[in-house]
């Protein structure tokens, strides 16, 4: 009983240490974080998202992307082919239903990926829990070329799908991930990097089998929209406030002076009343 | 093979050092639990905090030990003033103490008796930070040292600036960081500067700047006058800093963040998906491998 508890303390500290340490370097520390404490392997690796890995489908001569959900032992399954990689006999494959779903939804997904993403690439996985559908919506963009502007971005979305007669519940989790790196007048490395993650849950109609595919794009959208404005709007620009904050940018006496102009014209303009 | 204590720590060592700012409290009390060896972190763990605060220009507040001059005044511990002793030294405060890294409790304090009251351009140098932290670090910290690791025929000046901004109730901290050093006899003036923010509500945001600088004064026969210069190029420098870090902002949703990603698809609309789902859908099953 007291092993448990502190196991689970253990595991939140691991927890609230990878929200407070540098996100560019999460792949480093979470390495180390596992050599100090192997006993969080599983628990660590499956909580905490990391940037997303590029693996070579050579059947169909297509990229794709790997995580947890297509993994099996040591390979990962391309959603192209089917196939694993390095090939594997007997490797969990998903069922009839699922795989239908994921070539259409991967279909989809490219078309949403090079209209949004201008390249990019997406990888979609399907799979069935218990009769329940799940499904798995990876991007990866990176930016590699302009050394004074470099950039990645990676979405990881996990989808469990309820479905009741002729609707479905879908439980959405999302994860950004944002690198970016800036050198514009010669800053030195400006490093501005995030992870978010946010959940929503919708309830929409299932008409058609390619339903499914509908309404986890339309939710998958609006959710990177929110998002994406969120990390712009509200991340970027608080930083940019802080960093403003840290040192003034006038000097304070003139600031001072300002003020104190701006408060004799104001009296002076009450009393005139 | 389970590591041992210490082979764990020294893989801790880098998550204090690389900590954001503000958060070494927290950081090194996950790691406490992590480790879960508490009488062997006592014993190791001192003189790496050690080297966080010093790294960090920890501001400690120390107090004169003759009570009747009962004014506390600030002092920086960086490597600059610290004594072979490990003591740090105030030039301002003409006292030295030690320091408790573990507690944060300054120690010791006594009236040193150093030449440095005689060191007058470190005195105008300080006079001048002074007046650059009021105009443009409220609440920070600057302080000037005699470069204590240099050996003594090439006396460098060395320039401390510390600006924490800590507000965990709205979940950021920031940190401005910045070393400018001076050599009288080359005129060079050598700055690095760093700075680093989180911002973690409901995520967690790290900007991570740093940048250095090599400027040169150029020689005044009015020596009177050279902190008055030093310290008008480092305005002048930091403040080109500061305007490009805003310019680089800019660039960076106007360019960095829609390459990435756009706001909408170039049509300006959202996607049909019915159209794309549907599309696909006729091809794609004729196509799907019988299991």
């Amino acid at each position: 009983m007291e092993d448990d508890s502190n196991d689970s303390r253990k595991f939140d500290c691991a927890l609230d240490l990878m929200c407070r340490l540098p996100p560019q370097n999460i792949e480093e520390n979470i390495a180390k974080l596992l050599e100090i404490a192997p006993d969080l392997t599983d628990g660590i690796l499956s909580s905490i998202d990391q940037p997303l890995k590029i693996r070579f489908d050579d059947i169909s001569g297509q990229n794709f992307l790997v995580c947890d959900y297509n993994r099996d032992g040591d390979s990962f399954r391309s959603p192209w082919s089917n196939a694993y990689f390095p090939p594997l006999e007997e490797g969990i494959l998903p069922s009839t239903r699922a795989r239908k779903l994921e070539l259409v939804a991967n279909e989809a997904f490219k078309t949403f990926t090079r209209l949004y993403y201008q390249g990019g690439l997406s990888s979609v996985y399907f799979w069935e829990n218990d009769e329940n559908l799940a499904c798995a919506v990876l991007i990866k963009k990176v930016n590699n070329d302009n050394p004074n502007s470099k950039g990645a971005w990676d979405s990881i979305h996990i989808i469990d799908i309820e479905e009741r007669g002729r609707q479905a519940r879908y439980k959405l989790i999302t994860t950004i991930m944002l690198y970016t790196i800036n050198n514009q007048g010669h800053v030195g490395q400006m490093d501005l990097s995030g992870s978010l993650t946010r959940e929503d849950v919708r309830e929409a109609p299932v008409d058609e089998i390619n339903s499914h595919v509908v309404n986890i794009g339309r939710f998958i959208e609006d959710m990177e929209f929110k998002l994406r404005g969120s990390i712009e709007d509200v991340y970027f620009g608080k930083t940019k406030d802080i960093f403003n904050s840290l040192r003034s940018l006038n000097n304070q006496s003139n600031i001072m002076s300002q003020r104190e102009l701006q408060q004799n014209l104001y009296s002076q303009l009450k009393n005139r009343n | 093979m389970e590591l041992s204590t210490s082979e764990k720590l020294q893989r801790a060592v880098d998550f204090l050092k690389s900590g954001p700012p503000g958060e070494i409290d927290d950081v090194f009390n996950d790691i406490r639990v992590i480790i879960d060896d508490d009488k062997q972190l006592q014993e190791e763990i001192g003189p790496i905090l050690a080297e966080c605060n010093i790294q960090q220009f920890y501001a400690a507040e120390i107090e004169h030990p003759d009570s009747s001059e009962s004014s506390k005044t600030v002092a920086l511990l960086t490597e600059y003033n610290q004594l072979d002793s490990g003591s740090f030294i105030d030039y301002d405060a003409g006292l030295s103490f030690d320091f408790d890294h573990l507690r944060l409790e300054v120690k010791n304090v006594s009236v040193c008796d150093t030449e440095s009251g005689q060191d007058e351009f470190r005195d105008q140098l300080q006079a001048e930070a002074n007046k650059y932290k009021d105009e443009h670090f409220p609440g920070g910290h600057i302080k000037v040292f005699p470069n204590l690791g240099k050996s003594e025929t090439s006396l460098e000046y060395v320039i401390c600036i510390i600006n924490n901004k800590y507000n965990p109730d709205n979940y950021w901290n920031g940190r401005y960081q910045a070393s400018w050093k001076f050599n009288p006899d080359t005129n060079e003036l050598n700055g690095e500067l760093s700075v680093r923010i989180h911002y973690y509500e409901d995520g967690n945001v790290q900007l991570a700047i740093s940048n250095s600088f090599h400027l040169e004064i150029s020689p005044s026969a009015d020596y009177s006058s050279l902190p008055k210069s030093i310290f008008s190029l480092i305005s002048k420098e930091e403040k080109q800093f500061q305007l490009n870090v805003n310019k680089n902002y800019a660039h960076l949703n106007e360019t960095t963040f829609k390459d990435l990603r756009r706001k909408l698809p170039l049509t300006k609309s959202k996607i049909d998906w019915l159209k794309i789902a549907s599309y696909n859908l006729n091809d794609e099953l004729s196509a799907v491998p019988q299991i």
